[in-house]
């Protein structure tokens, strides 16, 4: 398992187009060092790794599915304020897939 | 070295359902852009998906059309990856227990028929559609939960003709079910085309590269027989094929590299908790099999029987409309099936081109186009006059039986008035009958003609030339 440092996180957070202030990436890594301590204290549990997951707690499963009626969509305009950068109707990112191999 | 192209193929399908595979967001396609979201396809919180009954229908058909066995009981997983064109952070699919498994299509080669096999066919939703500029990207989330079904090959195929023959023929399928469009140009039917090489003989899978952006069916054949080749020049030359995903240049007729493929993306697949698994019953799967449209392989076997050419077929089953236009003229009783295809895929769909319409659009009655062939195919008409009132027919919407009678078009074909004119045209015509008795052979051809003038164009001019040759003689050979 790859152990989490400060260079780990900001390699991560460099790749997923974050920008961390200072003092963030150490207050993340005190947040990994909880969540770390959890799942090594699931991992000491005997045999842990032969359970499978219990998604659903009943054995009982649904029959119904919805019918194919298409409802009254979303206003664009109350899409587009949910984002603080478009332009016309299109939301506006940043790219993160590049041409530098082509 | 003698080296083998292994190529498989991921087909994904857009289904033409109303509504989106988890909302109840409408599926329209060309629309303004962000005009056709609910608050699940974004994601908002509290959100849950539901699945969509038509799209399990449609899932179901493609499963029967490929000779799948189908899972009658759905389960959805998440499949996690982070990136703009899906807002949730994960696409719903079903990666551990897919709609449908093993199942297979045959397709006519070169080389005879060949069974491609289908490792499984999955449920899963749509991405939204990305606009990449220089420096930004621009998001449209209409595309976003949009139905599909992804179609997975075994790598079974070992040519390019291959690889588009069995596009083409899940295309057919799709389009013929009517589950989809599958309009490559649109995108409502992508493939993403695995191809290695390998030495003829090896179980051993070679380097793939993975070849994308290919929106035509011609474009699949020319960017596998492209790749193909490109792979033996590295190999031959003693160099090492690159895992890589590539692109299909059509300008420069190439592929290009879009990305090199280090190391393959974990996307920690898990149930989809949201979903309670679902039991299709009996009755809905079968009420799904039972609804199928009738399957280009079946038409084809159809029309095979009834005479068509292998050609013919080829072009008649482009379009389903079209296909079942035909059929319904053939149970009317078309006596000549080439005679009707003449008719309606040269002349009718010349006409209809030319004009920039579809024969949907145009209000041809088929019972009158059957009644055409027939006095064509029965020498009541020639193909001279077929073609007036087939126009006719086209522009001023009239039936064809009326039409040959105003016109006063329908052929003479009473032997005995047909002989006694046949008489008259050899009577005056000596020298003619001469130099055919001698070996000039378009003299036939100048005598027939002389006949339909005497007759105004009313005579059979098989029967014509018949009764002529029975009179005069066959020429002789030179």
């Amino acid at each position: 398992m790859i152990k989490i440092d400060l260079d780990v996180i900001n390699s991560c957070a460099k790749n997923l187009k974050f920008n961390l202030s200072d003092g963030q990436d150490k207050l993340i890594l005190e947040e990994f060092d909880t969540v770390l301590a959890q799942i090594n204290f699931l991992k000491s549990i005997k045999g842990v790794d032969q359970q499978l997951e219990m998604t659903f707690p009943y054995k009982e499963h649904q029959v119904k599915l919805r019918d194919d009626v298409p409802v009254k969509p979303f206003k664009t305009q109350d899409i587009l304020k949910n984002s603080n950068s478009k332009i016309g109707n299109q939301i506006k990112l940043p790219k993160v897939v590049g041409n530098e191999n082509e | 070295m003698e080296l083998e192209p292994v190529i498989g193929i991921e087909i994904h399908v857009e289904l033409k359902t109303k509504s989106k595979m988890f909302s109840s967001a409408p599926t329209s396609f060309g629309q303004s852009p962000n005009s056709m979201t609910v608050p699940f396809d974004l994601a908002f919180p509290g959100t849950m998906p539901v699945v969509n009954k038509e799209a399990v229908r449609f899932g179901i058909k493609v499963c029967k059309a490929l000779n799948m066995k189908i899972n009658k009981t759905l389960y959805f997983d998440r499949k996690n990856y982070f990136y703009p064109d899906l807002p949730k952070g994960y696409q719903i699919t079903q990666q551990f227990d897919p709609i449908g498994k093993d199942g297979y299509v045959l397709l006519e080669t070169e080389n005879g028929e060949r069974k491609i096999t289908i490792e499984q066919a999955h449920l899963e939703e749509d991405t939204a559609k990305q606009l990449h500029l220089n420096d930004i990207s621009l998001i449209d989330f209409n595309r976003c939960g949009t139905p599909l079904i992804e179609i997975v090959s075994n790598p079974d195929m070992r040519s390019g003709e291959e690889a588009m023959k069995y596009v083409e023929a899940i295309r057919e399928i799709v389009t013929f079910l009517e589950v989809s469009d599958g309009k490559m140009e649109n995108g409502s039917l992508r493939c993403d085309i695995n191809i290695s090489l390998r030495e003829k003989g090896s179980n051993k899978f070679g380097v793939k590269t993975e070849c994308k952006n290919l929106n035509t069916i011609s474009n699949i054949k020319a960017a596998v027989d492209y790749e193909i080749k490109r792979q033996t020049e590295i190999i031959l030359s003693g160099g090492k094929v690159e895992q890589e995903t590539r692109r299909y240049d059509e300008t420069n007729k190439k592929t290009v590299l879009m990305r090199k493929k280090t190391n393959a993306i974990d996307y920690k697949y898990f149930r989809e908790p949201n979903i309670i698994p679902i039991d299709l019953s009996d009755d809905f799967i079968n009420d799904a099999i039972y609804s199928m449209n009738k399957l280009p392989y079946e038409y084809k076997k159809e029309f095979k029987k009834e005479g068509l050419s292998n050609y013919e077929i080829e072009v008649l089953l482009k379009d389903l409309y079209t296909v079942n236009y035909f059929s319904d003229c053939v149970l009317l009783g078309v006596k000549n099936l080439s005679t009707l295809w003449n008719l309606l895929l040269v002349e009718i769909l010349g006409y209809l081109n030319k004009n920039e319409l579809a024969l949907k659009d145009i209000n041809l009655s088929k019972e009158s186009l059957v009644y055409l062939a027939n006095a064509l195919s029965d020498n009541k008409i020639n193909s001279k006059q077929g073609k007036i009132v087939l126009e006719k027919m086209l522009k001023e919407n009239k039936d064809s039986k009326e039409i040959i009678k105003e016109l006063n078009l329908e052929q003479v074909s009473d032997k005995s008035f047909i002989e006694d004119l046949v008489n008259q045209v050899l009577e005056n015509n000596k020298q003619v009958v001469a130099d055919y008795q001698k070996g000039k052979d378009h003299g036939l051809g100048y005598l027939v003609g002389q006949v339909m003038k005497l007759s105004q164009g009313k005579a059979n001019p098989k029967l014509a030339k018949d009764i002529i040759i029975s009179k005069i003689g066959e020429c002789p050979k030179k």
